[in-house]
Protein backbone atom coordinates (compact mmCIF):
# COMPACT_ATOMS: atom_id res chain seq x y z
CA UNK A 1 0.00 0.00 0.00
CA UNK A 2 2.73 2.94 0.86
CA UNK A 3 5.08 1.36 -2.10
CA UNK A 4 1.89 2.03 -4.23
CA UNK A 5 1.71 5.76 -2.64
CA UNK A 6 4.96 6.97 -3.06
CA UNK A 7 5.35 5.48 -6.76
CA UNK A 8 2.18 7.64 -7.69
CA UNK A 9 3.72 10.13 -6.02
CA UNK A 10 6.90 10.37 -7.64
CA UNK A 11 4.77 9.13 -10.96
CA UNK A 12 2.21 12.10 -11.08
CA UNK A 13 4.74 14.43 -9.76
CA UNK A 14 1.60 16.18 -7.88
CA UNK A 15 2.37 18.08 -5.10
CA UNK A 16 3.35 15.34 -2.42
CA UNK A 17 2.06 15.78 0.92
CA UNK A 18 3.86 15.86 3.98
CA UNK A 19 2.65 12.68 5.24
CA UNK A 20 3.45 11.23 1.27
CA UNK A 21 7.24 12.09 1.29
CA UNK A 22 7.76 10.60 4.78
CA UNK A 23 6.45 7.84 4.06
CA UNK A 24 8.65 7.91 0.96
CA UNK A 25 11.42 7.77 2.61
CA UNK A 26 10.25 5.13 4.57
CA UNK A 27 9.83 3.15 1.63
CA UNK A 28 12.72 4.34 0.27
CA UNK A 29 14.56 2.90 3.32
CA UNK A 30 13.38 0.09 3.45
CA UNK A 31 14.49 -0.49 -0.28
CA UNK A 32 17.14 0.18 1.32
CA UNK A 33 17.52 -2.15 4.17
CA UNK A 34 16.08 -4.81 2.68
CA UNK A 35 18.80 -6.45 1.01
CA UNK A 36 20.76 -6.14 4.01
CA UNK A 37 17.83 -8.05 6.48
CA UNK A 38 18.06 -10.79 3.50
CA UNK A 39 22.02 -10.61 3.70
CA UNK A 40 22.25 -10.99 7.06
CA UNK A 41 19.36 -13.81 7.38
CA UNK A 42 21.65 -15.82 4.72
CA UNK A 43 24.61 -15.15 6.88
CA UNK A 44 22.83 -16.77 10.14
CA UNK A 45 21.82 -19.68 7.66
CA UNK A 46 25.27 -20.26 6.86
CA UNK A 47 26.81 -19.34 10.36
CA UNK A 48 24.39 -22.41 11.57
CA UNK A 49 25.60 -24.83 8.66
CA UNK A 50 29.05 -24.58 9.79
CA UNK A 51 28.34 -26.37 13.33
CA UNK A 52 25.81 -28.57 12.07
CA UNK A 53 27.60 -32.02 11.41
CA UNK A 54 26.09 -33.65 8.55
CA UNK A 55 27.00 -36.90 9.60
CA UNK A 56 24.69 -36.69 12.56
CA UNK A 57 22.40 -38.12 11.01
CA UNK A 58 18.85 -38.92 13.20
CA UNK A 59 18.19 -42.81 13.47
CA UNK A 60 15.13 -43.90 11.97
CA UNK A 61 15.39 -47.27 14.75
CA UNK A 62 14.21 -44.75 18.22
CA UNK A 63 11.30 -46.10 19.71
CA UNK A 64 11.45 -49.12 17.17
CA UNK A 65 11.90 -52.80 18.28
CA UNK A 66 15.63 -53.61 18.59
CA UNK A 67 16.05 -55.67 14.91
CA UNK A 68 16.77 -59.27 15.80
CA UNK A 69 19.80 -60.77 15.62
CA UNK A 70 21.44 -64.26 17.10
CA UNK A 71 25.48 -63.78 16.66
CA UNK A 72 28.42 -66.33 17.80
CA UNK A 73 29.64 -64.55 21.28
CA UNK A 74 33.62 -63.29 20.72
CA UNK A 75 35.30 -65.07 23.25
CA UNK A 76 32.76 -68.20 23.31
CA UNK A 77 32.06 -68.71 19.51
CA UNK A 78 30.51 -71.84 19.79
CA UNK A 79 27.69 -70.16 22.04
CA UNK A 80 25.45 -67.22 20.66
CA UNK A 81 23.83 -64.26 21.85
CA UNK A 82 20.42 -62.56 20.37
CA UNK A 83 18.58 -59.39 20.99
CA UNK A 84 15.67 -61.67 23.00
CA UNK A 85 18.29 -62.96 25.47
CA UNK A 86 18.55 -59.50 26.70
CA UNK A 87 14.70 -58.99 26.81
CA UNK A 88 14.06 -57.64 30.40
CA UNK A 89 16.78 -55.27 31.13
CA UNK A 90 17.78 -51.67 29.98
CA UNK A 91 21.57 -52.16 28.15
CA UNK A 92 23.91 -50.35 26.02
CA UNK A 93 24.95 -51.62 22.15
CA UNK A 94 28.44 -50.38 21.34
CA UNK A 95 29.18 -50.71 18.24
CA UNK A 96 33.19 -51.03 17.88
CA UNK A 97 36.19 -52.42 16.13
CA UNK A 98 40.05 -52.97 16.84
CA UNK A 99 40.45 -51.51 12.81
CA UNK A 100 38.37 -48.18 14.60
CA UNK A 101 40.36 -44.88 15.99
CA UNK A 102 37.48 -43.38 17.83
CA UNK A 103 36.58 -46.55 19.21
CA UNK A 104 39.96 -46.39 20.98
CA UNK A 105 39.38 -42.75 22.31
CA UNK A 106 35.67 -43.69 24.38
CA UNK A 107 37.17 -46.71 25.49
CA UNK A 108 38.16 -45.88 28.88
CA UNK A 109 34.73 -43.92 29.18
CA UNK A 110 33.09 -47.10 28.73
CA UNK A 111 35.55 -48.88 30.90
CA UNK A 112 34.42 -46.38 33.44
CA UNK A 113 30.64 -47.19 32.71
CA UNK A 114 31.35 -51.03 33.59
CA UNK A 115 33.05 -50.50 36.68
CA UNK A 116 29.75 -48.40 37.64
CA UNK A 117 27.65 -51.70 37.04
CA UNK A 118 24.04 -50.10 35.95
CA UNK A 119 23.72 -51.17 32.85
CA UNK A 120 25.29 -54.12 30.67
CA UNK A 121 27.13 -53.38 27.85
CA UNK A 122 26.93 -55.65 24.84
CA UNK A 123 29.76 -54.74 22.58
CA UNK A 124 28.93 -55.72 18.51
CA UNK A 125 32.21 -56.65 17.14
CA UNK A 126 32.16 -54.79 13.66
CA UNK A 127 33.46 -56.30 10.59
CA UNK A 128 36.63 -56.95 12.72
CA UNK A 129 38.45 -60.80 12.60
CA UNK A 130 37.70 -62.24 16.25
CA UNK A 131 41.18 -62.69 17.19
CA UNK A 132 42.22 -58.90 16.13
CA UNK A 133 39.42 -57.91 18.57
CA UNK A 134 39.94 -60.22 21.40
CA UNK A 135 43.48 -59.00 21.10
CA UNK A 136 42.19 -55.52 21.45
CA UNK A 137 40.18 -56.13 24.09
CA UNK A 138 43.21 -57.72 25.88
CA UNK A 139 45.22 -54.91 25.65
CA UNK A 140 42.65 -51.93 26.39
CA UNK A 141 40.29 -53.94 28.94
CA UNK A 142 37.19 -55.38 28.00
CA UNK A 143 34.16 -53.32 28.99
CA UNK A 144 31.70 -55.78 27.80
CA UNK A 145 29.35 -57.86 29.36
CA UNK A 146 29.70 -59.84 26.26
CA UNK A 147 30.68 -59.04 22.66
CA UNK A 148 28.92 -60.52 20.00
CA UNK A 149 30.85 -60.74 16.35
CA UNK A 150 28.95 -59.45 13.26
CA UNK A 151 32.03 -60.10 10.92
CA UNK A 152 30.13 -59.62 8.01
CA UNK A 153 28.79 -56.50 8.81
CA UNK A 154 25.22 -57.45 8.19
CA UNK A 155 23.60 -56.83 11.36
CA UNK A 156 24.94 -53.30 11.74
CA UNK A 157 22.99 -52.62 8.69
CA UNK A 158 19.46 -53.74 10.16
CA UNK A 159 20.56 -51.76 13.43
CA UNK A 160 21.16 -48.52 10.25
CA UNK A 161 24.75 -48.82 11.25
CA UNK A 162 27.03 -46.73 9.25
CA UNK A 163 30.34 -46.08 10.94
CA UNK A 164 32.04 -47.05 14.86
CA UNK A 165 31.12 -46.27 17.02
CA UNK A 166 27.89 -46.12 17.74
CA UNK A 167 25.85 -46.70 20.59
CA UNK A 168 22.50 -47.85 21.58
CA UNK A 169 20.44 -47.98 24.52
CA UNK A 170 17.15 -50.53 24.77
CA UNK A 171 14.72 -50.61 27.43
CA UNK A 172 13.45 -53.07 28.83
CA UNK A 173 10.43 -54.33 26.15
CA UNK A 174 13.41 -53.80 23.75
CA UNK A 175 12.72 -50.72 22.29
CA UNK A 176 15.59 -48.40 20.77
CA UNK A 177 15.35 -45.75 23.09
CA UNK A 178 18.72 -43.34 21.78
CA UNK A 179 21.34 -43.59 20.12
CA UNK A 180 24.91 -42.09 20.02
CA UNK A 181 26.72 -41.42 16.72
CA UNK A 182 30.57 -41.20 17.45
CA UNK A 183 32.87 -41.77 20.62
CA UNK A 184 31.21 -41.01 23.50
CA UNK A 185 32.63 -38.54 26.47
CA UNK A 186 31.85 -38.00 29.91
CA UNK A 187 30.11 -35.07 29.15
CA UNK A 188 27.45 -37.04 26.63
CA UNK A 189 27.65 -39.89 29.28
CA UNK A 190 26.66 -36.99 32.41
CA UNK A 191 24.19 -35.26 30.17
CA UNK A 192 22.53 -37.57 28.22
CA UNK A 193 23.35 -41.35 28.86
CA UNK A 194 23.46 -41.81 32.55
CA UNK A 195 20.21 -39.75 33.25
CA UNK A 196 18.21 -41.71 30.34
CA UNK A 197 18.80 -45.29 31.59
CA UNK A 198 18.33 -43.91 35.40
CA UNK A 199 14.59 -42.92 33.91
CA UNK A 200 14.32 -46.21 31.62
CA UNK A 201 15.00 -48.34 34.85
CA UNK A 202 12.65 -46.53 36.91
CA UNK A 203 9.81 -47.22 34.83
CA UNK A 204 9.47 -51.19 34.16
CA UNK B 1 58.22 -20.67 -30.25
CA UNK B 2 55.27 -21.93 -32.34
CA UNK B 3 53.79 -23.63 -29.32
CA UNK B 4 54.54 -21.17 -27.38
CA UNK B 5 52.21 -18.75 -28.95
CA UNK B 6 49.72 -20.84 -29.40
CA UNK B 7 49.61 -21.60 -25.81
CA UNK B 8 49.71 -18.07 -24.47
CA UNK B 9 46.98 -16.68 -27.45
CA UNK B 10 43.97 -17.49 -25.92
CA UNK B 11 45.01 -15.37 -22.52
CA UNK B 12 46.42 -12.88 -24.56
CA UNK B 13 43.04 -12.53 -26.68
CA UNK B 14 41.25 -12.84 -23.38
CA UNK B 15 43.38 -9.83 -21.47
CA UNK B 16 43.63 -7.89 -24.30
CA UNK B 17 39.49 -7.99 -24.62
CA UNK B 18 39.29 -6.91 -20.94
CA UNK B 19 41.46 -3.83 -21.51
CA UNK B 20 40.17 -2.78 -24.49
CA UNK B 21 36.24 -3.08 -23.11
CA UNK B 22 38.24 -0.90 -19.94
CA UNK B 23 39.70 1.66 -22.13
CA UNK B 24 36.45 2.15 -24.36
CA UNK B 25 35.11 5.12 -24.07
CA UNK B 26 31.51 4.90 -23.69
CA UNK B 27 29.58 7.17 -25.98
CA UNK B 28 27.55 9.44 -23.84
CA UNK B 29 24.21 8.22 -25.09
CA UNK B 30 25.44 4.41 -24.57
CA UNK B 31 22.57 2.20 -22.59
CA UNK B 32 24.66 1.55 -19.32
CA UNK B 33 24.72 -1.78 -18.16
CA UNK B 34 26.09 -2.93 -21.37
CA UNK B 35 29.32 -2.92 -19.94
CA UNK B 36 28.73 -5.27 -17.19
CA UNK B 37 26.77 -7.51 -19.12
CA UNK B 38 29.78 -7.94 -21.21
CA UNK B 39 31.81 -8.32 -18.06
CA UNK B 40 29.46 -11.57 -17.50
CA UNK B 41 29.71 -12.73 -20.53
CA UNK B 42 33.79 -12.68 -19.84
CA UNK B 43 33.93 -14.12 -17.15
CA UNK B 44 31.51 -17.04 -17.78
CA UNK B 45 34.29 -19.18 -18.84
CA UNK B 46 36.29 -18.46 -15.48
CA UNK B 47 33.03 -19.39 -13.41
CA UNK B 48 32.34 -22.50 -15.63
CA UNK B 49 35.80 -23.83 -15.14
CA UNK B 50 35.76 -22.94 -11.34
CA UNK B 51 32.20 -25.01 -10.77
CA UNK B 52 33.56 -28.06 -12.68
CA UNK B 53 36.86 -27.98 -10.65
CA UNK B 54 34.72 -27.66 -7.15
CA UNK B 55 32.19 -30.31 -8.33
CA UNK B 56 34.76 -32.84 -9.13
CA UNK B 57 33.99 -35.99 -6.49
CA UNK B 58 36.46 -35.60 -3.63
CA UNK B 59 38.31 -38.33 -2.74
CA UNK B 60 37.03 -40.95 -1.05
CA UNK B 61 37.26 -40.76 2.84
CA UNK B 62 39.51 -43.11 3.85
CA UNK B 63 38.44 -45.08 6.94
CA UNK B 64 41.76 -45.41 9.03
CA UNK B 65 43.29 -48.90 8.60
CA UNK B 66 39.73 -49.92 8.10
CA UNK B 67 37.24 -52.67 8.76
CA UNK B 68 37.31 -56.24 6.92
CA UNK B 69 36.31 -55.28 3.08
CA UNK B 70 33.17 -56.54 1.53
CA UNK B 71 34.07 -60.08 0.44
CA UNK B 72 33.80 -60.48 -3.76
CA UNK B 73 30.45 -62.27 -4.44
CA UNK B 74 30.21 -65.03 -7.24
CA UNK B 75 29.48 -62.95 -10.90
CA UNK B 76 25.92 -62.27 -11.14
CA UNK B 77 23.63 -62.45 -14.45
CA UNK B 78 24.23 -59.36 -17.21
CA UNK B 79 20.68 -58.09 -16.53
CA UNK B 80 20.76 -58.68 -12.73
CA UNK B 81 23.82 -56.68 -12.99
CA UNK B 82 22.02 -53.67 -15.04
CA UNK B 83 19.44 -53.53 -12.33
CA UNK B 84 21.32 -52.88 -9.95
CA UNK B 85 23.65 -50.64 -11.30
CA UNK B 86 20.41 -48.55 -12.00
CA UNK B 87 18.98 -49.00 -8.32
CA UNK B 88 22.64 -48.11 -6.52
CA UNK B 89 22.80 -44.76 -8.37
CA UNK B 90 19.28 -44.21 -6.49
CA UNK B 91 20.92 -44.98 -3.06
CA UNK B 92 23.42 -42.71 -1.15
CA UNK B 93 26.16 -44.02 0.12
CA UNK B 94 25.91 -43.10 4.30
CA UNK B 95 29.78 -42.76 4.74
CA UNK B 96 30.95 -40.50 1.46
CA UNK B 97 27.56 -38.58 1.66
CA UNK B 98 27.87 -37.32 -2.33
CA UNK B 99 27.73 -40.39 -3.58
CA UNK B 100 25.65 -42.84 -4.83
CA UNK B 101 25.91 -46.46 -3.55
CA UNK B 102 27.06 -47.17 -6.99
CA UNK B 103 30.53 -45.22 -7.21
CA UNK B 104 31.34 -45.20 -3.53
CA UNK B 105 34.44 -47.10 -2.25
CA UNK B 106 33.72 -47.30 1.06
CA UNK B 107 33.48 -50.36 2.95
CA UNK B 108 29.62 -49.52 3.99
CA UNK B 109 28.72 -48.63 0.59
CA UNK B 110 30.21 -52.52 -0.37
CA UNK B 111 28.08 -53.68 2.10
CA UNK B 112 25.07 -51.99 1.22
CA UNK B 113 25.75 -53.37 -2.24
CA UNK B 114 25.67 -56.49 -0.89
CA UNK B 115 22.67 -56.23 1.02
CA UNK B 116 20.77 -55.15 -2.22
CA UNK B 117 21.80 -57.56 -4.10
CA UNK B 118 21.32 -60.19 -1.62
CA UNK B 119 17.67 -58.78 -1.52
CA UNK B 120 17.18 -58.61 -5.10
CA UNK B 121 18.09 -62.15 -5.41
CA UNK B 122 15.46 -63.49 -3.05
CA UNK B 123 12.96 -61.49 -4.90
CA UNK B 124 12.53 -58.62 -3.33
CA UNK B 125 11.78 -55.81 -6.14
CA UNK B 126 13.29 -52.42 -6.06
CA UNK B 127 10.65 -50.58 -4.16
CA UNK B 128 10.85 -53.11 -1.37
CA UNK B 129 14.43 -52.96 -1.22
CA UNK B 130 14.31 -49.26 -1.21
CA UNK B 131 12.00 -49.35 1.52
CA UNK B 132 14.07 -51.86 3.36
CA UNK B 133 17.05 -49.55 3.58
CA UNK B 134 14.94 -46.99 4.22
CA UNK B 135 13.21 -48.39 7.37
CA UNK B 136 17.51 -48.62 8.67
CA UNK B 137 18.75 -45.78 7.43
CA UNK B 138 16.07 -43.25 7.02
CA UNK B 139 14.97 -41.00 4.27
CA UNK B 140 18.59 -39.79 3.45
CA UNK B 141 19.57 -42.73 1.86
CA UNK B 142 17.24 -42.28 -1.10
CA UNK B 143 18.87 -40.02 -3.56
CA UNK B 144 15.60 -38.77 -4.20
CA UNK B 145 14.00 -37.93 -1.05
CA UNK B 146 10.47 -38.32 -1.07
CA UNK B 147 7.81 -36.00 -1.58
CA UNK B 148 6.24 -35.27 1.59
CA UNK B 149 5.50 -31.73 3.84
CA UNK B 150 8.63 -31.39 5.29
CA UNK B 151 10.40 -31.89 1.76
CA UNK B 152 8.32 -28.99 -0.31
CA UNK B 153 10.74 -26.60 0.61
CA UNK B 154 13.63 -28.69 -0.89
CA UNK B 155 11.52 -30.34 -3.84
CA UNK B 156 9.95 -26.86 -4.83
CA UNK B 157 12.12 -24.16 -2.92
CA UNK B 158 14.26 -23.89 -6.66
CA UNK B 159 11.13 -22.76 -8.60
CA UNK B 160 10.23 -20.72 -5.93
CA UNK B 161 13.00 -18.56 -5.75
CA UNK B 162 13.21 -18.51 -9.99
CA UNK B 163 9.02 -17.43 -9.72
CA UNK B 164 9.93 -14.75 -7.31
CA UNK B 165 12.92 -13.32 -8.56
CA UNK B 166 11.14 -13.04 -11.92
CA UNK B 167 8.58 -11.66 -10.22
CA UNK B 168 10.47 -8.96 -8.94
CA UNK B 169 12.48 -8.23 -12.46
CA UNK B 170 8.70 -7.86 -14.15
CA UNK B 171 7.65 -5.75 -11.30
CA UNK B 172 11.22 -3.61 -11.29
CA UNK B 173 10.79 -3.44 -14.91
CA UNK B 174 7.09 -2.19 -14.81
CA UNK B 175 7.71 0.51 -12.61
CA UNK B 176 10.60 1.82 -14.11
CA UNK B 177 8.68 1.97 -17.43
CA UNK B 178 5.75 3.73 -15.29
CA UNK B 179 8.19 6.04 -14.18
CA UNK B 180 9.04 7.14 -17.85
CA UNK B 181 5.92 7.05 -19.16
CA UNK B 182 5.07 8.97 -16.74
CA UNK B 183 7.96 11.63 -17.44
CA UNK B 184 6.81 11.54 -21.09
CA UNK B 185 3.95 12.25 -20.97
CA UNK B 186 4.14 15.22 -19.27
CA UNK B 187 3.68 18.02 -21.88
CA UNK B 188 3.33 21.50 -21.71
CA UNK B 189 0.43 23.45 -22.40
CA UNK B 190 -0.73 25.82 -24.72
CA UNK B 191 -0.23 28.03 -21.58
CA UNK B 192 3.07 26.88 -20.36
CA UNK B 193 4.34 26.85 -23.90
CA UNK B 194 3.51 30.34 -24.81
CA UNK B 195 5.45 31.36 -21.52
CA UNK B 196 8.31 29.57 -22.23
CA UNK B 197 8.54 31.11 -25.82
CA UNK B 198 7.47 34.34 -23.88
CA UNK B 199 10.72 33.88 -21.53
CA UNK B 200 13.13 32.27 -24.13
CA UNK B 201 12.40 36.13 -25.89
CA UNK B 202 11.15 33.60 -28.52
Amino acid sequence: MDEKKSIEAVEGSKPATAAAASTGVWVRAWRYFLPLIIFFGLVWFLWRGLSLNPRDLPSVLINKPVPEFSLPQLQQPDKTLSAADMKGQVWLLNVWGSWCVSCRYEHPVLNELAQLQIVPIIGLSWKDKPEDARAWLAKYGDPYKLSVSDIDGRVAINFGVYGAPETFVIDQAGTIRYKHTGPLDAVAMRDTLLPLIRDLKKTP
Amino acid sequence: MTAMTTMTAPFKKTNSLLGAEFEVKMPENARPGLSSIWRLVLLAPVLVGLLVLLGRPLPAMAEPSGPAPTPPMAPMSPALEARLKQLEKELRCLVCQNQTLAESPSGLAGDLRREVRLLAESGKSDEEIKAHLRARYGDFVLYRPPLELKTYLLWFGPFALLLGGGGLLWWLGRSRRRLSAGARAQTLSTDEAKRVRDLLGG
